[in-house]
């Protein structure tokens, strides 16, 4: 059986800071694969803009294309329903032995309201993807002192910029892959006000 | 300076009676609403001081000049004699004292609920990095109750002082372009009548303990009696 890392996300779009973070926690934790989770977001529940789940999902598939190390699921988005983290752990249990839950450093603080957090705990090793600029923790509560840390590159692109990049007429080579480039300019991605 | 020291400094709103009108004929009394705040700010203060010691935090709970001839007999009647509490004015060199002293720096509307000590840790990590952090708690109804950055920012702090901040009308602010920053929710302010009703029910949930202890429980169950028709 596979040791999987899980990455989960809004992916709105997927751009290279998501793709070289996942590459060098699959180096680090000797992971077999990533599986990337685009995450399925109403678009009534929410007062956040996104785009369709079918585009963010098609972004990652042309991003990770002949990578044998990096998949994608589009297990949340089927739900078409807010998924909690708890439930897709408990689903892709079935499949894989050993699972790596990763993280962005500050949800680990907010960890304690999550669904069945001592749950997550049992079903997957969770890894936070620790910042370079990141002080010592002053509170550690059994969740921090549960996870595990690992310092990645730090790539800090923003998701948010690049929808802001895009909508203001501006280039954004080098921070997504040209396929996906390609993708926001052919689907006329975040054009709208975001 | 203490490095590892945090400033928590608790604004005080003005009372306007008329935001706490039951209906056209009803107000709540002005005494009620000043034992309404004091309870509110010394439930806010026992949060803290549950949460740290006097080493480690300084209080002060800040009153605007102009809202000093209205409450300041009745509402410093109370009994803090802690030395790390300290009431000040709003003036320059109280914000020169702020500035660059500590680690962490919690600005509180005093009529806000639902800060625990679990929040003030989640706060505190989060502000944990080297560039400049801003954790800012709404409430449901879009108002800000709190801000916590790990750099002193004197526009951020006059962004406060205007008493009523709202979430949009903060995130329009050029003065957080800076900034990295973090939505927290929970919380809410006790600053009119609905905002009361909303007190009395979410004191009703087991979870309220976590935030109001079951002294501070009993003082504002004395003032719902007084409303008991209305709150319900």
């Amino acid at each position: 059986m596979k040791k999987v890392g899980i990455f989960g996300g809004t992916f709105d779009p997927i751009h290279h800071g998501h793709l070289i973070t996942a590459q060098s926690v699959r180096e680090i934790r000797k992971l077999d694969k990533i599986i990337f989770i685009p995450a399925y977001i109403s678009p009534h529940k929410t007062n956040v803009k996104t785009s369709s789940p079918e585009d963010r999902l098609n972004m990652i598939k042309i991003s990770i294309e002949g990578v044998d190390f990096f998949e994608v699921s589009d297990y949340e988005i089927k739900k078409h329903d807010v998924s909690y983290t708890v439930d897709t752990l408990r689903e892709f249990k079935k499949f894989y032995d050993e699972i790596e839950l990763i993280i962005g450093y500050d949800n680990i603080f907010k960890f304690y309201t999550w669904k069945e957090p001592d749950e997550i705990m049992k079903l997957a090793k969770v890894l936070v993807l620790k910042r370079k600029s990141s002080q010592p923790i002053e509170f550690i509560d059994k969740y921090v002192k549960q996870a595990t840390f690992v310092q990645t590159r730090g790539i800090e692109i923003s998701a948010t910029d690049i929808r802001h990049r895009v909508h203001q007429g501006l280039p954004i080579h080098y921070l997504v892959p040209k396929a996906v480039e390609q993708y926001i300019i052919e689907h006329k991605l975040y054009k709208e006000e975001i | 300076m203490n490095s590892n020291k945090k400033l928590f400094c608790l604004i005080i709103s003005k009372i306007f009676q008329e935001n706490f009108r039951i209906n056209k004929d009803k107000l709540i009394t002005i005494e009620d609403i000043i034992f309404l705040k004091q309870n509110l700010l010394n439930n806010l203060i026992e949060n803290i001081s549950i949460f740290s010691n006097e080493n480690y935090v300084d209080i002060f709970v800040l009153l605007s000049n102009d809202e000093i001839n209205i409450i300041e007999d009745k509402f410093f009647e109370n009994k803090f004699n802690s030395s790390f509490i300290k009431f000040v004015k709003e003036n320059i060199t109280i914000k020169e004292s702020f500035r660059d002293n500590y680690k962490n720096y919690f600005f509180i509307y005093s009529d806000v609920m639902g800060i625990s000590s679990r929040l003030l840790n989640t706060s505190i990590n989060l502000l944990a990095r080297e560039e400049n952090m801003l954790i800012l708690s709404k409430s449901s109804s879009n108002d800000v109750c709190f801000i916590a950055k790990n750099k002193f920012d004197e526009k951020i702090f006059d962004l406060m002082l205007n008493k009523n901040l709202s979430y949009e009308e903060f995130l329009a602010s050029r003065e957080i372009d800076n900034f990295f920053i973090y939505t927290l929710t929970g919380t809410y302010r006790v600053n009119n009548f609905s905002s009361l009703k909303l007190l009395y029910s979410s004191l009703s949930n087991k979870e309220s303990t976590e935030y109001c202890s079951q002294q501070m429980h009993e003082n504002f169950t004395n003032l719902f009696i007084e409303y008991r028709d209305y709150i319900k």
